[in-house]
């Protein structure tokens, strides 16, 4: 059973109406929305992502847009509503362009045909286009309007002109996310936060990175205070209770292990056969067995008790016996860590997490300066106290973030420097929030703001090869990282320093709104005139007009309510730093760009909607008489 | 197609073949609502045009649509389109693409601002937590909404204002309304038929009704008849109809008692007795209740008509 439908006009349609879902609450103006649900909890948000992917959509073009923002996301960590602004204008464009002048060069059966494919030719050129010329035209027409704020000006001191720059943009994003009342006091927080965290590496942002890839394991959500309690403290906070009785400590450097498997062996799992008295002469039972394990489990207590060890780390959930040899010797049990936190806890400390419990080397051992229960949460929660500890030395090994890096850097890392000793103490934050949606909001802008930043300072290579990279890096980026790694043929030893050969220069800032859409809509007209009159192909011209005009919407609706002040914006060109509309990040800007010029050309190829009663197998592709690539829902 | 006027008022009559709607077809209607939207073209030298229809023939049976006289399967929606299909497919070189004509802009902008309320609407909707469907509508062909209720809803039929069926009173509360006032109004009119002078009900009573303006198109030959004095009701009732004929008859009766008119007037009468004396014909023709209505508003407006113009006289 197909429906049929006719697509072109429907692109705009279901953009259109997701424009007018986020419309309200785009730009300063902005309202929130309040979102309930049958259960009673309510919760209000800003935030782009949060409100599209809180509504109930069928139809498959909504789902795929939502999908491409909510990645776009994830890497920018801002632009949702922009995004969506910006495709529907650009539809709107090639829409009017393509209805204009359809090709007549290939023979269609309609002319609707017809302009679905001038639409999608135009959508490829415009992609085209932007990877082709985009950042250039960004860094040298652009860029120059903004501030380069340095990642070594901003790890200078706490309050330097750098610093205040970065605390004018992380306040500017939590305006337009969270507000005007706190966006002042959780910038500070956001700041102190990374001045403890910048002095990991000499690298620039890798400190960004870490905190961007550790973000769950570091901060900790607590309901039922105002935000302006929210805090840092010292050392990790690990989110579970202690399994032992905590004794008192005196003061020398705690030593900890983690383990990552069962201490003591488990009798009787499912589908285990366990074969008692076999080959002996005397007879053997399962008591004897387990009298056996307790037996080893004694010898590896006192043995961890020889090392020193009085901390003692799990991922699962460890007997009873264990439990009580572990009091009996004094040492403090925590159980049921989760992955995250135990991942970072041993890359702050330098310990391998045991696998084998027979075999204990001092590469195992962690040392603390402290341990101690923390009570997080009003009295009538459950008391559920945490712990929190903390590294004096941290030996980083390069090989632990191998997995993590961009390939530039693995050559930066690879050529000059294996390991690093840094000192480092690390510093959790300690989220409040009104109610568990408000707080889990809260968490949610902070963890878009590091994500903003990390894109702010990131370096963007100018060479050909990368830049086709990144067309498969810009809008699906979440594996991206994997995907880099394993195409070593890219790795040069020119590449060695990637600053120097950036085009587009990292923690470029600028004046927030409109004044980017402004300069790179004047940019993208004077690059149209100059091809016209140099009589160059024709590729350009159409559509960087059509990108021009395109640009326009945002500031638009940005000065909807004062339509004066938009054309005051538009005729000033020089740096409006006087203007208090805050601070904007310029390559988070590039990268919506080209995330919307990759979703509205995957937009243009869908051609038919196919409805299908039962899943489909992925191997199975139904094929249909259209030209083009076709979307299947499922119903 | 036509190749000139003539030949489309040839298509007057009762039903306006062109409509979707049961439509008059009189000379103002068609020059009103199809003629200017003609698309024109050249064959051998020859000017013709095409008028956009509604016809079941094509599978735009609720948008105009125009058939291509070359190729007889093909329909479009947009006369632009149309256009450059004529100029492409048919050699019709005289049609390059022309930025759009004032009355195509004012359609375009028309239909850009119901899409834009359309959208609003709908936006507001998924708000409120309807569900965005993955079909569309079979009328209008906008994506459908779906409530908590499970039940589907299409913005753009049940909500704003479709351009055809503002006036059925079967799906308009507001037409209904017009139409009990008519009614009531009509109860009124049958006692002062009877009398010469017709001075009661109908005069007085209808400036006073606000009744919702209809479509010009409508009634337009009621509107040509009784434009110069009075807005033309909405839908006079049925029982109307066998006062209105005994009106008929009394009327010439009444005029040649003044000789003493002066030209115009008397022109003005004769003109709106012409369109009284074909409308009763008419009238004791119609089979549809649509067109009988329609009919009884023309004579309703032309006995008012006749009336203001021999006070006028006096």
């Amino acid at each position: 059973m197909c429906s049929f439908f006719c697509p072109f006009m429907s692109h705009g349609s279901v953009v259109g109406v997701l424009e007018a879902v986020i419309l309200r609450s785009f730009g300063p103006e902005g309202g929130q929305v309040l979102f309930t649900r049958d259960t009673g909890q309510a919760m209000l948000s800003r935030s782009g992502t949060h409100i599209l992917r809180a509504l109930h959509l069928e139809h498959p073009l909504a789902r795929m847009v939502v999908e491409c923002v909510w990645k776009h996301s994830t890497v920018t960590g801002d632009g949702s509503k922009t995004f969506i602004l910006l495709l529907a204008s650009l539809l709107r464009k090639i829409h009017t362009t393509a209805s204009r002048e359809p090709h007549v060069s290939h023979s269609y059966n309609s002319l609707e045909a017809a302009e679905a494919a001038t639409a999608r030719h135009l959508a490829d050129k415009l992609l085209a286009f932007a990877l082709k010329e985009l950042d250039d035209l960004i860094a040298m027409e652009v860029a120059p309007h903004g501030r380069c704020v340095s990642w070594e000006d901003f790890t200078a001191e706490m309050h330097s002109p750098a610093n205040h720059y970065v605390q004018k943009l992380l306040a500017s994003f939590f305006h337009m996310r969270l507000g005007y009342v706190h966006c002042a006091f959780i910038s500070e927080l956001t700041c102190e936060l990374l001045n403890h965290w910048k002095c990991i590496d000499n690298l620039p942002y890798f400190a960004l990175q870490f905190l961007k890839d550790n973000f769950p394991a570091i901060h900790t959500p607590v309901s039922g205070f105002p935000i302006t309690s929210s805090r840092l403290i010292e050392g990790q906070v690990i989110h579970r209770d202690f399994a032992t009785p905590y004794p008192q400590t005196d003061h020398q450097p705690i030593k900890a292990v983690v383990f990552t498997g069962y201490l003591q062996p488990r009798l009787l799992n499912t589908g285990d056969v366990l074969e008692v008295g076999c080959g002996g002469t005397e007879e053997r039972s399962i008591v004897d067995f387990s009298a056996w394990t307790e037996r080893s489990l004694q010898c590896l207590i006192a043995n961890l008790q020889s090392l020193g060890v009085s901390v003692l780390l799990s991922v699962v959930k460890q007997s009873a016996a264990v439990l009580a040899l572990a009091t009996q010797a004094e040492m403090c049990f925590v159980d049921c860590v989760s992955e995250d936190e135990l991942s970072l806890f041993a890359q702050l400390s330098g310990a391998t997490p045991i696998s084998d419990c027979w075999r204990i080397e001092p590469e195992h051992i962690a040392e603390l300066t402290f341990c101690r229960p923390i009570l997080l949460g009003p009295h009538r929660y459950e008391n559920m106290p945490f712990f929190s500890l903390t590294c004096k030395a941290t030996h980083l090994h390069a090989k632990n973030y191998l997995g993590t890096i961009h390939t530039s850097h693995l050559q930066t890392l690879v050529a000059d420097v294996f390991i690093i000793r840094v000192k480092v103490k690390p510093y959790s934050l300690i989220i409040c929030g009104s109610g568990e949606g408000q707080t889990d909001q809260y968490a949610c802008a902070f963890q878009d703001a590091i994500r903003m930043l990390f894109t702010t300072w990131e370096p963007i290579p100018a060479t050909g090869t990368t830049a086709a990279k990144r067309t498969v890096q810009s809008d699906k980026r979440t594996s991206s990282y994997t995907h880099v790694l394993t195409d070593s043929s890219t790795c040069t030893s020119s590449n060695l320093n990637p600053l120097h050969k950036c085009v587009l220069q990292p923690g470029c800032i600028m004046p927030a709104g409109g004044t980017f859409e402004f300069l790179l809509h004047h940019a993208l007209l004077k690059l149209s005139h100059s091809c016209s009159a140099s009589n160059d192909t024709n590729i350009g011209v159409p559509v960087s007009r059509l990108l021009a005009s395109a640009l326009l919407s945002v500031p638009k609706q940005i000065y909807s309510h004062s339509p004066g002040q938009f054309l005051q914006t538009r005729t000033r060109h020089n740096a409006i730093f006087t203007q208090d509309m805050g601070l904007e990040s310029v390559s988070c800007k590039y990268e919506l760009l080209l995330a919307v010029l990759q979703c509205v050309t995957s937009l243009l190829r869908v051609d038919t909607i196919l409805r299908t009663h039962t899943a489909l197998h992925t191997q199975s592709l139904a094929d249909t008489s259209w030209e083009s690539t076709e979307d299947e829902a499922e119903n | 197609m036509f190749c000139d006027m003539e030949s489309l008022l040839a298509c007057v009559g009762s039903q306006c073949i062109f409509c979707t709607g049961k439509e008059l077809a009189n000379i103002s209607h068609l020059s009103k609502k199809h003629l200017k939207d003609a698309v024109y073209f050249n064959i051998n030298n020859e000017e013709k045009f095409v008028v956009a229809c509604f016809c079941k023939d094509s599978k735009w049976t609720s948008r105009s649509h125009y058939h291509c006289p070359h190729c007889k399967f093909r329909a479009f929606t947009r006369s632009a389109v149309f256009k450059k299909h004529l100029k492409s497919k048919h050699g019709d070189e005289d049609f390059e693409w022309e930025p759009p004509s004032e009355a195509e802009m004012k359609v375009i902008q028309a239909r850009r601002e119901r899409q834009d309320k359309i959208s609003k609407l709908m936006g507001d909707y998924l708000l409120k937590g309807y569900k965005m469907l993955g079909d569309c509508c079979d009328v209008c062909g906008t994506i459908l909404l779906q409530d908590r209720q499970q039940k589907k809803y299409c913005v753009s039929c049940q909500e704003l204002d479709s351009d055809i069926d503002k006036d059925n009173p079967a799906l308009n509360a507001q037409a209904a309304l017009s139409q009990v006032r008519e009614r009531q109004l009509a109860a009124q009119s049958p006692a002062p038929s009877q009398t010469p002078e017709l001075n009661g009900g109908p005069s007085n009573g209808q400036p006073s009704v606000s009744v919702p303006q209809p479509r010009p198109e409508h009634c337009e030959g009621a509107a040509a008849g009784g434009r110069a004095l009075l807005p033309p009701p909405a839908v006079p009732p049925p029982p109307a109809a066998p006062s209105t004929t005994a009106l008929a008859p009394t009327r010439p009766a009444v005029c040649p008692q003044n000789p003493a008119l002066r030209p115009v007037l008397q022109e003005a009468e004769e003109a709106v007795l012409t369109k009284l004396r074909w409308a009763t014909t008419q009238l004791q023709g119609a089979a549809s209740l649509e067109a009988s209505i329609q009919l009884c508003s023309l004579i309703t407006s032309c006995a008012n008509s006749l009336r203001s113009l021999k006070e006028l006289s006096q």
